[in-house]
């Protein structure tokens, strides 16, 4: 078996309700893990509403370690730029600017935190020899776009999570 | 069944083998751990004798460890390389193992530790 992993996304207020088993993390203009993309569009010169994202572990393992997770390009097109951070205190998503820095195209460090989406959001720590369910400190992504964005679907860009397990 | 990459078969001095693939990667010991987990700990070896062999399959390769060779306080290394590969569309998915690194660890007798790994791509 060895480990097995999924998405939870978290929406609302400290992005607190959790949706399990996500399949995507398109950004748009509304929080919540149920419209589509295409009914909640960000206009040229907006943001995305922020998304929290974490995986979850499960599964046999004996140790987990060296969590990263990067994006391959965080600047996919004139007036557009992905910033993200891996987050250790909840917050609450909008369309307000997070203020974070580009996405890590190399690998930011994600800690492993605890048994539930309740207790993602911690310190967490590098590695950890917990069995069954695991969650990681959850990642806070956001598109930022610019009035000379064009309009129309940005191509798709690709997330890498990795890890090392004994 | 053919053990799958990165998989791990250890045999023991009664001939017992422990193999990865064919428990699921369960241990047989203690629940929510993994195989490696019970070499690790040595958990076979009250009833089944010494570890004699350790083995990791990748890429349709097998790679043996001679452990009769080694000292007493060896200890085996397997860390499996993991990816989770999403695209924010949700039309790639992928999951895998990028690597293995295998090998062993001891102390010698002034209490350094020594280690011989073998990186797999």
């Amino acid at each position: 078996m060895a480990s097995t992993q999924t998405f939870s996304e978290g929406n609302g207020s400290n992005a607190g309700t959790e949706t399990t088993s996500r399949g995507e993390m398109n950004w748009k203009n509304v929080d919540d893990s149920t419209t589509a993309y295409s009914s909640s569009v960000i206009t040229a010169g907006n943001n995305s509403f922020s998304k929290a994202q974490a995986i979850v572990f499960a599964g046999t393992w004996n140790s987990l370690s060296s969590l990263t997770v990067k994006v391959d390009n965080n600047a996919p097109a004139t007036g557009l730029s992905i910033v993200g951070v891996v987050r250790s205190a909840s917050f609450t998503p909008s369309a307000s600017s997070t203020g974070d820095g580009a996405m890590s195209t190399s690998g930011a460090a994600v800690n492993f935190t605890g048994t539930s989406w309740a207790t993602a959001f911690a310190a967490g720590s590098s590695s950890s020899t917990a069995g069954g369910t695991l969650y990681t400190q959850p990642l806070r992504t956001q598109l930022q776009t610019t009035s000379s964005a064009a309009p129309g679907d940005i191509a798709s860009r690709t997330f890498t999570w990795s890890w090392t397990e004994s | 069944m053919l053990p799958l990459d990165t998989s791990i078969q250890a045999e023991y001095e009664d001939g017992f083998i422990l193999d990865e693939t064919e428990l699921d990667d369960a241990s047989q010991f203690v629940e929510g751990k993994n195989v490696f987990h019970d070499i690790l700990n040595k958990l076979p070896e009250e009833e089944h004798g010494k570890l004699v062999r350790f083995t990791v399959f990748w890429k349709d390769n097998k790679y043996d460890i001679n452990w009769t060779m080694l000292p007493d306080n060896a200890r085996p290394i397997r860390f499996r390389h993991g990816f989770v590969r999403t695209s924010v569309d949700g039309a790639i998915q992928e999951q895998g193992w990028s690597g293995v690194d295998f090998g062993f660890q001891y102390n010698d007798e002034t209490g350094k530790n020594l280690q011989e790994v073998l990186e797999l791509r």
